[in-house]
C-alpha cells in the first residue's frame, strides 16, 4: 500500500510533525533575532558608557617665547614625557604647525588623560606651570565645554 | 472522534520539554549575544588602530581605601604594570603639581584587552566605585586606563 492516504487517514503524526517543524523554524528564527538584540543592545550601551567621560575637555597649548616666563616655574619635557601623554605630544605638534601668530592648537581629552597630565605637569592648576620642550616654551590651558 | 480529541498525557509532557526548551534555547541567545557582541566590541576597537593608555599614580597613604598588596604573580600577568612601576617607563613627576597627595609615576601603551584586563583586576569597585590601593614595597599605587 502506497503511505499516502494512510498518512491522511490516520491525519495525526502528520499534522504534529508539521507544526514541530514550523515551531522549529520559527524558535531558530527567534534565537537568531534574540541574539542579534542582545549583541546591539549591549554594543549600543557599552559604546554610550565609554562615550560617556565627564564634560568633554580640551588642552591648549601656546607657544610662548622665553621673555614672558619671568620667574614662573618651568617644567622640562622629554621625550619619554611626550611619550607616555600623547595628547601633549599631538598638541605640541599641532601648535608648532600651527602658521597663524601665536601659535597655538586645542585637542580633545579625556577625563583620566587631564587627571594624568594634572597631576604630572599641572596643567588644570592656578598658576599652571610653564612647559618646555626642545627650547621652545609652552602656556596651557584646559577648556571645559 | 470524541476519543480522539481527548489530551494524551505524552502531550503534556511535550509541551512542557518544548517550554524548557525555547527557556533554554533564549538562556543561549543572550550569553551568545553577549559573548559575541563583546567579541565584536574589542575587535572593532583593536583594529581601530588608537591605543589606550595605562597610567599609574602613586598616593602619599591610603586613607580608608581597601589596600591590595601587589605581589609577582600580578607583574607576570601584567608586564605593563611591571614596566611601569618597576621598568623603564617609571618616570614620577614631582608631588607638588595637583592633588599634593598624588603623583603621576608613569603610563605605557596597552592594547585594548590588556586595558580591560587591568580594570577588572585594580579598577574601581562597582558599587562604590572607589579605586582599591595597592601596596608595593612600601607605596601606594593607583591603576588608571583611558579606556574603557
Amino acid at each position: 500500500m502506497p503511505d499516502g492516504p494512510l498518512r491522511r487517514q490516520g491525519g495525526r503524526m502528520k499534522p504534529d510533525r508539521k507544526r514541530l517543524i514550523a515551531v522549529g523554524i520559527f524558535a531558530f528564527i527567534g534565537v537568531i533575532i534574540l541574539v542579534a538584540t542582545v549583541m546591539l543592545t549591549y554594543t549600543a550601551l557599552v559604546a554610550l558608557i565609554t562615550g560617556i567621560d565627564g564634560l568633554p575637555q580640551e588642552l591648549t597649548v601656546e607657544v610662548v617665547g622665553e621673555e614672558d616666563l619671568q620667574n614662573a616655574p618651568v617644567i622640562h619635557l622629554t621625550d619619554r614625557d611626550l611619550k607616555q601623554h600623547p595628547v601633549l605630544a599631538s598638541a605640541i605638534r599641532e601648535a608648532n604647525s600651527n602658521p597663524n601668530m601665536p601659535k597655538y592648537a586645542s585637542v580633545p581629552m579625556t577625563g583620566v588623560e587631564c587627571l594624568v597630565l594634572t597631576e604630572s605637569c599641572g596643567v588644570y592648576t592656578k598658576g599652571a606651570p610653564y612647559l618646555e620642550y626642545d627650547g621652545v616654551y609652552y602656556v596651557t590651558r584646559v577648556l571645559l565645554h | 472522534m470524541e476519543e480522539d480529541r481527548k489530551p494524551e498525557p505524552g502531550n503534556q509532557f511535550k509541551t512542557v520539554g518544548l517550554i524548557l526548551a525555547c527557556v533554554l534555547a533564549g538562556i543561549v541567545a543572550v550569553a551568545l549575544g553577549l559573548m559575541l557582541a563583546d567579541a565584536l566590541i574589542l575587535y572593532a576597537y583593536e583594529s581601530s588602530g588608537g591605543q589606550p593608555m595605562l597610567y599609574v599614580m602613586e598616593r602619599t597613604e591610603p586613607g580608608e581605601n581597601v589596600v591590595v598588596p601587589l605581589t609577582e604573580r600580578d607583574f607576570v600577568d601584567h608586564p605593563a604594570l611591571d614596566v611601569v612601576i618597576r621598568g623603564e617607563e617609571r618616570n614620577p613627576s614631582a608631588w607638588e603639581w595637583g592633588s599634593s597627595d598624588r603623583r603621576f609615576i608613569g603610563g605605557a601603551n596597552v592594547s585594548y584587552a590588556e586595558s580591560r584586563a587591568l580594570q577588572d583586576a585594580y579598577g574601581p569597585d562597582r558599587e562604590t566605585w572607589v579605586y582599591p590601593h595597592l601596596e608595593y614595597e612600601g607605596a601606594y599605587y593607583v591603576v588608571v586606563t583611558t579606556w574603557p
